[in-house]
């Protein structure tokens, strides 16, 4: 696996967020699943995609650096560093002040992620006071400027809506402007435009490619859709049963040497394809076995 | 094989009057797969619970296999069209086994439910005869959607409307139900339309593609078209591009 170590720490020296050998497990019985196994590895100011199907952990993972998983779940890493903070042994109350101030996550649906009782302003006003102490019209202030930052056209009227007043699309966006607003250096986007069609999909991630690139901040992309990753990313890791199998550049996907990429990959229908048949993969148990450990 | 005219579907009266659908037309042959496309609310799925049977309140014609079909159909007049929907684990009853699930179609129709019929549906669809004694939570997502397939097919339909069979899907089973798809229509002579989110899904299994706007037929292109991309409308063609991605502008 040598491509693996080369691309291991390819953000190179300012990594924000460095992990070495996350495992995590449900139980404590041998039989335990183990979601996560020995995944390691670095994050830089990129756009970093983990792809997989479902049940590959790569929302556990998410979850996992945010320790957001459920108290059945056993978390082990030998390192999992975010700047100079140690988040393995980081107690619950340190995880609150990451938590969104630092580390913000952004999940798939927001019509489940919205309180549907609350305006707009009030639920992007309730991340401001929080993470900046900020009060009365210099906290509506701050809300409508980042409701504008995410391209929102007509902020006073935004402001005063109801979630269910507002389409899917903007609803993501009024997701990632109270992710924005204590400034994190992280952003965990989990599947954030799988609810989305595909022309508002285009919209949102250009916006997001332009705060990420604006703020220097470190994307970690999850999705199952490869086509995606692709062109957004710009690294990929490849996860199946809880493992990393694969680590490459995004725009070197189509040459992923693991068959289980390459059987994805063929899988997919494309437009500049005509096929009579489509391949079907065939699952190696080979691939599930525990690979080597990165130091 | 379905003949649609002037179709227009309207809810509500006066102020509140919303019009899913007006001035759709169009014709599919017998053992062809119409693809539709387009966003959300452009009317897709109230298109196929038109032509389904499941709405009331549309006027124009719809015409199956030659036959004008009545805007409330008695129970033997639904056998020949059947739909597979897009969520697998929200169209099979939790408590009840998948034999339950396939043998229900077969009483609403009068017809004979032996085990061995139901046991031929699994067949077909590539599933263990054994899965009748299952229940849906012990079925991995492509296998219920497989049951919802058989269950679609038990009733020997001539048309199958397809709504987002596999946007629910993993890729590598999303290829496994595509392939079995057309697998059926080829050996059961079976009529298709398609709907779909995904361009590429519905040029691999279409010949023929509706793009839908606010309810209307916007324009009809190939399957080779719209591969490459050669579109009419602004519209289809922001479609393509945005489903070609390319985000780094």
């Amino acid at each position: 696996m040598t491509s693996r170590s080369q691309t291991l720490s390819a953000a190179g020296q300012d990594s924000l967020l460095r992990i070495r050998n996350l495992s995590v497990r449900f139980g404590t019985s041998p039989e335990a699943t183990r979601a996560l196994r020995n995944v390691s590895f670095d994050l830089g100011r990129e756009k970093l995609g983990i792809v997989g199907e479902s049940g590959s952990g790569k929302s556990t993972l998410g979850r996992a650096i945010l320790k957001l998983l459920p108290p059945i779940a056993q978390i082990s890493a030998d390192r999992m560093q975010f700047d100079d903070m140690d988040l393995v042994n980081a107690s619950e109350r340190n995880m609150l002040a990451i938590r969104g101030s630092r580390i913000s996550m952004i999940m798939q649906d927001p019509k489940y992620a919205l309180d549907p009782t609350m305006r707009i302003g009030d639920q992007v006003g309730e991340a401001v006071a929080l993470h900046l102490k900020l009060r009365g019209r210099e906290k509506r202030r701050k809300v409508l400027e980042l409701l504008e930052s995410v391209e929102i056209r007509g902020v006073e009227r935004v402001y005063d809506l109801y979630p269910h007043q507002v389409s899917g699309g903007m609803g993501q966006r009024i997701m990632i402007a109270s992710t924005l607003a204590a400034n994190p250096k992280v952003i965990i986007a989990d599947e954030p435009t799988s609810a989305l069609d595909v022309t508002v999909r285009r919209k949102l991630l250009i916006l997001l490619d332009k705060l990420v690139s604006a703020q220097g901040i470190g994307l970690i992309f999850i999705t199952h859709d490869l086509n995606l990753a692709q062109d957004f990313c710009d690294r990929l890791l490849i996860m199946y049963s809880g493992q990393v199998v694969e680590s490459l550049k995004a725009a070197e996907l189509r040459q992923a040497r693991h068959p289980y990429t390459q059987g994805l990959l063929a899988s997919l229908p494309r437009l500049d394809l005509d096929l009579p048949r489509l391949p079907v993969m065939m699952r190696d148990p080979a691939w599930a076995k525990d690979m080597e450990t990165a130091r | 094989m379905i003949e649609i005219r002037d179709l227009e579907l309207t809810f509500g009266t006066g102020r509140h009057l919303v019009r899913p659908l007006s001035d759709l037309a169009f014709s599919v042959g017998k053992g062809e797969t119409y693809g539709i496309v387009g966003e959300s609310g452009c009317g897709k799925s109230s298109l196929l619970r038109c032509i389904g049977g499941m709405e009331k309140g549309w006027t124009g014609a719809i015409e199956i296999a030659g036959q004008p079909v009545p805007r409330i159909r008695r129970g033997s007049e639904c056998r020949v069209v059947q739909m597979v929907f897009q969520d697998p684990y929200g169209t099979l009853h939790p408590r009840h086994t998948i034999g339950m699930a396939l043998s229900e179609p077969l009483r609403a129709q009068g017809m004979e439910r032996s085990t061995s019929r139901i046991a031929d549906a699994l067949r077909a669809v590539g599933l263990n005869p054994a899965f009748a004694e299952r229940y849906p939570h012990q079925l991995s997502g492509g296998q219920r959607q497989r049951v919802a397939i058989a269950r679609a097919l038990i009733l020997k339909p001539d048309v199958v409307l397809l709504d987002e069979p596999t946007s629910a899907l993993d890729v590598s089973v999303q290829a496994e139900i595509l392939n079995l798809l057309a697998d059926l229509r080829e050996q059961l002579g079976l009529t298709y339309i398609l709907v779909s989110h995904d361009l590429a899904v519905v040029a691999h299994m279409c010949g023929r593609i509706a793009v839908m706007q606010s309810g209307k037929v916007l324009e009809e292109l190939s399957a080779s078209d719209l591969r490459h991309g050669r579109a009419t409308a602004e519209y289809t063609i922001e479609l393509i591009e945005s489903s070609q991605l390319k985000t780094a502008a």
